[in-house]
């Protein structure tokens, strides 16, 4: 059953895996091959988009590596569709996955603490509740941490006042919070950070979905969004949508119109730009500046701009070997801090690590990257990358945008879409089935 | 398949993969295949399952698949919204590849 240079039988073997995985499971011997010993043993920091896929993937690609998840939270919380949360178009509990699938399917060892230290030469990973595990290969995507000394007045306890809502949970309903105690026709203002940051394209598609809120509930409202850089992600798409769905209601004050905002009073519902300009808010979001998560300063993976630099063939560690860092906290330029990208990357990590355990050559890496937007419930706009290496180098070598002036009919199928979306890469990394592709 | 012929095949260890893509062949193997495929999970279901506002690619026909994408890449499925920007610049001898990836699931 020859169908070009791959066979059916080859494929379906290859597919196999993961039915193989559970049955493997039930005799007892997960993560083991015939012989009883394991064909490697990997570590995965972090249950989010970039661990949880990692986990995943190095599991379907070859069943008999012992995989162990370590992430503290049973139930993560996803920031993609948060914003539709803030815009009352989502339940928080439809952002929220479990890692059942992880565990029963893919006999993943989960382990819900947080990992304090690495140690990259002893390769052991020291866990909160004193255990130490050694490992073959670590992979670490742990996230962003705030960078709580980069903005003046904004520390934790302001956070508890204006919050950022830069991962989702008690943080997002805080926000949400606000907004509701929020009267017909005050402020509400956003700060946005420099780059490189969490999601590009996440304060503008925010303040689209807060606008949508407004204008049912408190049209007299005004949205200032305060940007301390002078062109941002899919600018021309939004501007064009915000005009035609919300008029004047957002203003957006970049960079050098005085946008950047260098002190927070959070006690005064205030902000300072940097010229000095006061500006009043009656209810506040500060995206603040960000960093990698602290376990991968502890692993001696970032170099001084905060961030993990790595090999990008392999996304492995430029400073240490055998840890390999995806999602966020890499430097992964010209891919955006998206889950998408840490989905992404997750899976290229996952077969460079099957494939160096196997003594084999990584095989060739290639990205996909799409943010998708929602401006309002019928109005989504989108920006694809893909991306591949060379000389060195990651590239982008093909996207795009949406076009700009597109009909309505269009609009209304990338918001559809946009839901598809996300149901997908939900399924893809914690197994959620049943998502709901209707909003509100 | 059976399952247990799965089980045994996976168990056995020696996995069979296709042949390795060489630059002067254009030949892909099931695990570069495999990876590229996985990328499309992301918006369509692990192993492309998923069956939501685009149907599910897992077990269509290859020659529908084929012609699918190829028409996606030639600019020639005007209802297309994303699909066009994201094959671009696959080769085909890729896109087949693919195609005969998912039409092999299930
Ligand atoms: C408002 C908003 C909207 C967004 N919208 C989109 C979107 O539409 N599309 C998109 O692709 N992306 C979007 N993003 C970006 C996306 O959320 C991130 O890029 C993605 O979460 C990165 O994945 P990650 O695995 O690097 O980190 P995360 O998903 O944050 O996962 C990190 C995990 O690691 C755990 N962890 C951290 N340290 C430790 C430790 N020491 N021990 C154990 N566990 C640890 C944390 O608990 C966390 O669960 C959005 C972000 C925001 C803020
Ligand atoms: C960004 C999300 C996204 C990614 C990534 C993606 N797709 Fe799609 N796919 C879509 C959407 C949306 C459609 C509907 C057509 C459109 O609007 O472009 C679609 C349609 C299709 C169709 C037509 C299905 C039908 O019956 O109408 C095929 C085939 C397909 N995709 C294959 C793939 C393959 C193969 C890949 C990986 C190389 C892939 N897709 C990656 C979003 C995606």
């Amino acid at each position: 059953m020859k169908q070009g240079n791959i066979t059916r039988r080859e494929l379906l073997k290859f597919l196999g895996a993961a039915g193989a995985v559970s049955a493997a499971g039930s005799l007892g011997i997960a993560g083991c091959s015939r012989n009883g010993a394991p064909a490697g043993r990997v570590i995965v920091i972090g249950g989010g988009f970039g661990g949880a896929t990692a986990a995943k993937y190095i599991k379907l690609f070859n069943p008999d590596i012992q995989v162990a998840l370590i992430e503290p939270a049973e139930r993560f919380y996803t920031c993609p569709f948060s914003n539709l949360y803030l815009g009352g178009l989502r339940d928080m509990q439809l952002i929220g996955h479990g890692y059942e699938e992880l565990k029963q399917r893919y006999q993943v060892e989960v382990i819900h603490t947080l990992a304090e230290d690495v140690d990259g030469s002893a390769k052991t990973v020291r866990l909160a509740d004193g255990r130490v595990l050694g490992y073959d290969k670590l992979v670490l995507s742990p996230g962003i941490d705030i960078r709580w000394d980069a903005l003046e007045g904004y520390d934790q306890a302001a956070a508890e006042i204006a919050p950022h809502a830069w991962k989702a949970g008690p943080q997002t309903k805080l926000l949400r919070d606000r907004l509701e105690a929020m009267e017909d026709g005050g402020t509400f203002i956003l700060s946005a950070p420099a780059n490189p940051f969490r999601c590009p394209p996440g304060p503008y598609e925010r303040v689209s979905l807060i606008a949508h809120y407004f204008k049912q509930h408190k049209p007299k409202s005004k949205i200032l969004l305060l940007d301390a850089k002078d062109a941002f992600s899919k600018q021309g798409l939004f501007m064009e949508g915000w005009k035609a769905v919300y008029g004047d209601m957002i203003e957006w004050v970049g960079l050098s119109d005085d946008g950047r905002v260098v002190r927070v009073d959070a006690q005064a519902g205030e902000v300072e730009t940097e010229f000095g300009t006061l500006h009043k808010a009656d209810a506040m979001n500060i995206v603040p500046p960000q960093k990698a998560g602290f376990i991968a300063v502890r692993a001696g993976v970032i170099d001084t701009t905060g961030w993990a630099p790595v090999k990008p063939q392999t996304f492995e560690s430029k400073m240490v070997s055998d840890i390999y860092v995806v999602g966020d906290a890499s430097v992964a330029a010209p891919m955006p801090k998206s889950g998408f990208c840490a989905n992404n990357q997750a899976k290229v990590v996952a077969a460079a690590i099957v494939a160096d355990l196997d003594g084999r050559e990584p095989l060739e890496a290639r990205w996909t990257n799409t943010c998708y937007s929602l401006i309002s419930p019928d109005y989504g706009i989108s920006v694809a990358g893909v991306y591949g290496v060379e000389d060195g180098h990651i590239v982008e070598t093909a996207g795009g945008l949406s076009p700009l002036g597109a009909p309505a009919d269009f609009r209304q199928r990338e918001a559809r879409y946009a839901v598809n979306w996300y149901n997908a890469i939900c399924q893809d990394t914690w197994g959620t089935s049943d998502l709901p592709l209707a909003l509100g | 398949m059976d399952r247990h012929l799965s089980l045994a095949l996976t168990l056995g260890g020696l996995l069979l993969w296709g042949t390795v893509a060489t630059a002067d062949t254009d030949e892909i193997s099931t695990r570069q295949t495999s990876l590229l495929a996985a990328s499309c999970a992301t918006c369509h279901g692990t192993q492309g399952r998923m069956s939501g506002a685009v149907p599910p690619l897992a077990g269509r026909s290859y020659d529908v698949l084929r012609q699918q994408l190829l028409a996606f890449q030639s600019g020639e499925a005007s209802h297309a919204t994303v699909m066009d920007r994201v094959v671009a610049n696959y080769s085909e001898a890729e896109l087949e590849a693919i195609a005969r990836y998912f039409a092999a699931i299930e």
